[in-house]
């Protein structure tokens, strides 16, 4: 009001009704959207900002006064405004400056207040309108010095506007496209008030009293007065955005689900496309999409933010969105929202994810089979078959031989001897190694028993499991007993190994320790894999605990009733 | 010696019978099953029984389990158990508390007649007779400060011959030495093992045992 008085008595100002107007309306404009923003967003300065640059605007209308000492400080602080504004919208959306930006604008504060201080000190206004009232500062009058600040004020100004412009157009480029959907409008006026308040400057130091600088302080106005009601407008807008997305998500989950149906409607209520939504399998212990293909967490992009949904204690859902202060709150309402869909969903997850293991597994499995079976027809023919093709010759040659050279024949039948004694050793070891009928007949204990005799370092079998076990089960134990023993033999450089098997709250844990170099890698070694597959199929997994010089323990689950 | 050989395969069977037959064998009964075995076991208390360990009804180790109930119900029928695998597990369930009378082969050595008819003749003897291979599997098995490395080659070949029940006449004639050669053998084996003397070959296979699976 005080301003708007000081105004419109004003004795030296021009258009003394369009300027109170217009101050009133700009200067109110900033002070109450940062009140606003302020009381929303304490802890983000830019509310703070925007208030102080529509006071700053307001003191800028002080050097309308008649009265000396007011005019002097309201036209000494007349371009203060200027620079908070620059403030503002560097510091915009999250109201933090970057180390470079914050350089400007200390740099501008100094420039505003110190730098025209010269200015003040040897510039007596009277020489320039007659009705202005005294300068307080006035030491005395020097039209040269007066001259010069003004150019060097104007240059830097200038500078400092452009290097401005430039740090919005860069923030605009590395913007996100949720950033870019809010602060548009924001930033293209910050713009075009950079560009008209350059234009000003420029004019004003070719011609110091020219219109045209006027005409061009003027048109600044212009996206100055908008820079509020534009922010206002993207806080509204983000507010809105908080109640719309939950409303919107309901919606879209009424409606008949398919596959990825609740990431399309999360994406839509969050207006965020690159969303993304990953179920946790606890059962893995990692992260799968609708489809049930395993998926990283982006750890290390600051343009990704993740938020993790838990429903009674236990994490279900990961939702990655396009990292954005405001998105946060939408992304926890909307996942809070969600999250009985998302268990549902999830379940899905995992149905897909365990059938496309089992599919895989079962690949695998057809492809060791046939590679196992490749093997056994190599064995078979070059050990075995061969031996008998020899064997039959030289029992036709000691028949043939049998009346005329009795002593060569009986030699060829003695090898013919030995030779089955070899085929009929192997195809036992073959038969062995294909199916251990130990095991069928007298169980684990007895079969286990049998491999811990012919492994190469002693082995202790510990626990072992009282009854018989389903024989599915026994069978994979087995495996992953003799797969063991056989990489403590191969690999582990081991004095002692440890065999144990014992169930677990429906389960049936196989344990082979050894005390070796350990450092096994579960990654290599086709036996390892093949023992995995075996096991996933049975609903059962495997873990390898190998640290480098501190042994190696497989250990095997396998769920049994 | 009056024998019942059981096997569900027909042309083994008959073969083994031919055999043993041929060498001095009464042959009293045949069984193609591990409930046919029992009952002609009992019909006839023959001194030995010769069975395949996989027979019908289940065709796993039935011929097994029959054994172990006919050595629990008759001890003095020797029971010997051919089978396709060299199994452990099997011999030492098969000895239990006792190695008389019982015997563990793999099916390939009946067609090594002589040694074939001595073990079958030994079991109905009441004597033991393992596998060479199972024996060799015991012996050769991984141990901590191994107590069978203070044996001499020697030494090692007498007490694999001595596990597989052998007497110390047959161990001389397998090792052409003298038996007393064998007795001082077994004597320093059984000090350097720290196991009592045992007067009887079966008795003895039992020691062994005992300390080989330890």
């Amino acid at each position: 009001m005080i301003v708007v008085a000081v105004v419109l008595t004003s004795d030296h100002t021009d258009l003394r009704g369009a300027v109170a107007v217009l101050g009133l309306t700009i200067g109110w404009g900033f002070i109450g959207t940062g009140l606003f923003a302020w009381a929303r967003r304490p802890d983000n300065s830019l509310g703070s900002l925007m208030a102080l640059t529509g006071f700053a605007f307001l003191i800028a209308g002080l050097s309308s006064s008649n009265i000396p000492a007011v005019f002097t400080v309201g036209a000494f602080l007349s371009s203060v405004y200027i620079v908070t504004t620059m403030h503002t919208l560097l510091a915009a959306p999250h109201g933090r400056l970057s180390q470079g930006d914050r350089r400007i604008v200390i740099a501008a504060y100094l420039l505003v207040t110190l730098g025209v201080l010269p200015l003040y000190l040897f510039f007596d206004p009277s020489t320039q309108c007659e009705n202005c009232p005294d300068n307080v500062f006035l030491i005395q009058h020097s039209q040269t010095v007066v001259d010069v600040a003004s150019i060097v004020i104007n240059l830097i100004g200038v500078v400092l506007i452009v290097l401005v412009l430039r740090s919005l157009i860069r923030r605009w480029r590395v913007a996100t496209r949720a950033e870019r959907r809010l602060y548009t409008p924001m930033y293209a006026a910050g713009v075009a008030l950079m560009i008209a308040l350059i234009g000003n400057l420029v004019l004003q130091s070719a011609n110091s009293n020219s219109k045209a600088a006027d005409v061009a302080f003027v048109i600044s106005l212009v996206p100055f007065a908008l820079v509020p009601y534009l922010f206002l407008g993207s806080l509204v807008r983000a507010r809105l955005l908080e109640g719309g997305a939950v409303t919107r998500l309901m919606r879209r989950l009424s409606e008949t689900p398919r596959a990825g149906h609740l990431r399309d409607a999360l994406a839509e209520a969050l207006e965020d496309s690159s969303l993304e939504l990953v179920y946790w399998l606890p059962e893995r212990q990692g992260y799968v999409d609708f489809r049930g293909r395993d998926f990283e967490l982006p750890t290390e992009d600051p343009s990704r933010a993740i938020h993790l949904v838990a429903r009674e204690g236990e994490c279900v859902a990961a939702i990655i969105y396009d990292a954005l202060p405001e998105a946060k709150p939408h992304v926890e309402a909307v996942g809070a929202a969600a999250s009985l869909a998302l268990m549902n969903e999830r379940l899905e997850a995992e149905l897909r994810a365990k059938v496309d293991e089992l599919r895989r597994s079962r690949e695998r499995m057809l492809r060791i089979g046939l590679e196992e079976r490749r093997r056994l027809e190599r064995d078979l023919h070059d050990g075995a078959q061969q031996r008998l093709v020899s064997m039959a010759l030289n029992i036709r040659i000691a028949r043939a031989k049998l009346n005329e050279d009795p002593l060569a024949a009986d030699q060829l039948l003695e090898t013919a001897g030995q030779e089955l004694d070899s085929a009929l050793a192997e195809l036992r070891e073959l038969a062995r190694g294909i199916h251990p009928a130990v095991l069928t007949d007298r169980g684990l204990a007895t079969a286990l028993e049998t491999l811990a005799s012919r492994a190469p370092v002693p082995v202790e079998l510990a626990e072992l499991p009282a009854g018989r076990l389903p024989e599915a089960v026994e069978l994979a134990a087995y495996f992953v007993v003799a797969e063991g023993l056989t990489n403590v033999a191969k690999y582990a450089n081991a004095t002692h190994a440890t065999v144990g098997i014992a169930r677990e709250n429906g389960r049936v844990v196989v344990e082979v320790a050894d005390d070796g170099v350990g450092g096994a890698d579960p990654e290599i070694g086709t036996g390892l894999r093949g023992l995995a597959d075996r096991l996933a199929v049975l609903e059962g997994r495997l873990d390898i605990d190998s640290e480098q010089g501190r042994g190696t323990t497989l250990r095997a689950q396998i769920p049994c009733a | 010696m009056r024998v019942v050989v059981a096997d569900d395969s027909v042309l083994l069977r008959e073969g083994v019978v031919r055999l043993l037959e041929e060498n001095g064998f009464e042959v009293v009964g045949q069984a193609g099953d591990a409930d046919d075995l029992i009952r002609k076991v009992r019909a006839h208390k023959p001194d030995v029984a010769v069975v395949d360990i996989r027979m019908p009804p289940t065709n796993t180790d039935d011929g097994l389990r029959a054994a172990l109930e006919i050595r629990a119900e008759l001890p003095d029928t020797g029971v010997l158990v051919l089978s396709q695998y060299v199994e452990e597990g099997y011999a030492l369930d098969l000895v239990g508390e006792s190695a008389g009378g019982v015997g563990y082969l793999l099916k390939d050595r009946v067609a090594d007649v002589d040694r074939f008819v001595d073990s079958v003749r030994r079991v109905a003897d009441g004597g033991s007779a393992l596998d060479p291979e199972v024996v060799s599997q015991l012996v050769g098995r991984a141990r901590r400060d191994d107590p069978l490395d203070e044996l001499t080659p020697r030494e090692r070949e007498v007490l694999e011959l001595m596990a597989e029940g052998r007497s110390n006449n047959a161990i001389a004639e397998h090792m052409t030495v003298t038996e007393r050669a064998v007795e001082k053998h077994v004597t320093s084996i059984f000090g350097k093992l720290d196991l009592a003397p045992a007067p009887e070959d079966h008795r003895r296979v039992l020691a062994v045992l005992a300390f080989l699976r330890a």
